[in-house]
């Protein structure tokens, strides 16, 4: 056996018993899917740090505005983060919030700088190239009618994507949607995502502000909560949307700090790694470590096999017969030449699981945008770009190299 | 959040027993794939036989009735089959090496057959033995493969036949020692030994 048919069926195992695991965790507490209908509406309130966001910030407030939420229990704080744009002027033509402007420090420090002037009981942040849906922070309230529960995230969604790289992202964020919902049935959500997480006030009070020094201050906090044994839940009929990277470079640079963030943060917390800590700990931390590392290997071992076999051996083989290549070009649709082996068999079996978890993630945070050619967008990029953006990651924590976050380098 | 061991249990469990039956419909196909071979092994070897003793019914006229090109098309067909099955089944697999060494011996006579009939009908064919090995010890063999694959392409009527250097089998064993075939790729065209990688151009040079 060679090491592509072993890497193969190591792949194939492991996304066989992850995808069985999560659909049996989704089967079992169906009946909680909806979220908890709330006995009473806590007062809220919601951090927009903005910095050069003149284009977007409307959006953004004005869907804040638009929430089906009282206007007395909702409290609207702009933290313009010294942009160099006319963000400030923009947001001033709302007279309904509260806005602020202070010089730049970077987006954790804006935040705090939010907390310490907000008065409700439950607090979020909305990045100002993200917009909510009118009903979203109704479906979320009612989680923190359990004590237990310091934050619940949102689905967070992809706005009208329409280039390829924006489509792959929509096939992303909807698997994320039906991973967070199963890893909040599970108690493992180690993602708190900026857009739209809503906190309790009094985590930030007792155990400190957002870290200004962090890459993705949104894995610190959700790591925080967990180390701390508090619970993190999943509103999956809240609908958030949020304006991606459409281009190669910007996307390459988000991913960069995410991951290095990723990378950063779980090393802070490895004490996370145990069974102390539930599935969290024994589960799906190390998928997560798991399945990058399963990705990067055969990255590097398809670049080999297509540098080696696809590109040199066929330009021997060309230049062997004087490339006289129309003769060889004659297909062979003998049936028997079709490969039906039991490591492609099981490839399909990996990829139909891979079809479910879309299907099952549109249906349950009632999507309807038209998806026609991105799950082959997705099949044919995502791969190829998530072991991309890991080896580098990796790379520049290997190699110690920094990664600019606003105007900071972190 | 509490951790049930029981349904990690049984996910593992339920991975494995799916996992095992993908690997047994895939080996079942496998398994089906070389009895196809095997029989267009056989049905080749009742019309090697035929043509045989056609031969000698009219030994008188051979050249009346022989054409051998809807065997060698047969003979061709067979072997780039079995050369898929080896490539998905290893080349260790019993069945494909046993597959193979009978298919040399076929191959063997069909082409003692070609030759008998060039000689005594002044036929202008050329015929190709090729030696190869799949032991990861020539590394030009792919590509030697290549080229005959292409030459049978331009050329039709081209009789091409491969063996592998190292079956061990008696009749091959002769060939080889009468030819002096010690390495692969090794080439005989019409009776004469080349050694090493031949480009598709020097070997129509020497058609």
């Amino acid at each position: 056996m060679q090491f592509g048919d072993v890497l193969v069926y190591v792949i194939s195992f492991f996304g066989l018993f992850t995808s069985i695991f999560f659909f049996l965790t989704l089967i079992e507490n169906k009946q909680n899917l909806d979220s908890p209908k709330h006995k009473r509406l806590p007062r809220v309130s919601v951090i927009v740090p903005a910095y050069n966001e003149e284009k977007t910030i409307t959006k953004t407030i004005s869907s804040l505005l638009n929430l089906d939420y009282p206007k007395d229990k909702l409290e609207i704080i702009v933290v313009d983060d010294g942009s160099t744009d006319d963000t400030y002027k923009v947001a001033e033509r709302f007279g309904e919030i509260k806005l602020f402007r202070k010089d730049n420090e970077g987006k954790g420090a804006t935040l705090n700088f939010g907390l310490d002037r907000c008065s409700g009981e439950l607090v979020g942040a909305l990045d100002a190239d993200s917009f909510v849906d009118k009903d979203a922070l109704r479906n979320m309230v009612g989680f923190f009618e359990d004590n237990e529960i310091m934050a619940v995230t949102p689905s967070l969604k992809a706005y009208k994507p329409r280039r390829v790289l924006e489509k792959v992202q929509y096939i992303e964020y909807m698997i994320g949607i039906f991973l967070r919902k199963v890893f909040a049935f599970m108690g493992a959500i180690h993602v708190t995502p900026g857009p739209f997480t809503i906190y309790r006030k009094e985590f930030f009070d007792k155990y400190g502000g957002y870290d200004d020094a962090n890459l993705t201050e949104d894995i610190e906090i959700a790591l925080r909560i967990q180390s701390h044994r508090f619970r993190i839940e999943n509103a999956i009929d809240a609908n958030v949307y949020t304006v991606m990277p459409y281009k190669f470079k910007e996307l390459l640079k988000q991913r960069l700090r995410w991951y290095l963030g990723f990378i950063n943060n779980t090393l802070d917390y490895k004490h996370l790694f145990s069974s102390r800590y539930g599935n969290l700990g024994i589960f799906i931390l190390p998928v997560s470590f798991v399945s990058v590392a399963l990705v990067i290997v055969s990255l590097f071992y398809f670049i080999y096999q297509f540098i080696t076999r696809t590109v040199m051996q066929n330009y021997f083989n060309l230049s062997s017969i004087d490339f006289d290549i129309l003769r060889i070009l004659s297909p062979n649709l003998d049936l028997f030449y079709f490969d039906l082996s039991a490591l492609a068999l099981l490839s399909l079996a990996t990829l139909v699981v891979g079809i479910i978890m879309i299907y099952t993630a549109r249906r349950i945070s009632k999507d309807s945008s038209e998806i026609k050619f991105s799950y082959i967008f997705y099949l044919l990029a995502y791969w190829f770009l998530f072991g991309l953006w890991w080896i580098t990651a990796f790379v520049y924590k290997i190699l110690g190299r920094k990664v600019q976050w606003g105007n900071k380098t972190i | 959040m509490k951790v049930s061991k029981t349904k990690y249990l049984a996910v593992f469990a339920t991975t494995t027993l799916i996992f095992v039956i993908g690997l047994i419909i895939g080996n079942q196909i496998s398994a089906l794939k070389l009895k196809n071979v095997d029989s267009l092994s056989e049905s080749l070897r009742i019309d090697t036989m035929a043509i045989e003793i056609q031969y000698l019914l009219v030994s008188e006229e051979p050249c009346l009735v022989f054409n051998s090109t809807p065997l060698t098309e047969e003979l061709y067909e067979i072997g780039t089959r079995l050369d898929f099955m080896e490539n998905k089944l290893g080349s260790n697999n019993p069945s494909v090496l046993h597959q193979k060494e009978y298919y040399s011996m076929l191959e063997l006579r069909h082409w003692l057959l070609v030759k008998r009939t060039k000689k005594e009908c002044n036929m202008n064919t050329t015929h190709i033995l090729y030696f190869y090995s799949n032991k990861g010890d020539c590394p030009r063999c792919e590509e030697q493969g290549y080229v005959l694959s292409y030459l049978h392409k331009k050329y039709p009527a081209l009789n091409i036949y491969s063996f592998d250097i190292n079956i061990d089998n008696v009749a091959l064993n002769t060939i080889k020692r009468v030819y002096k075939v010690t390495e692969a790729p090794t080439l005989l065209i019409d009776d004469e030994a080349y050694y090493g990688f031949m480009s598709s151009r020097s070997v129509e040079e020497l058609m």
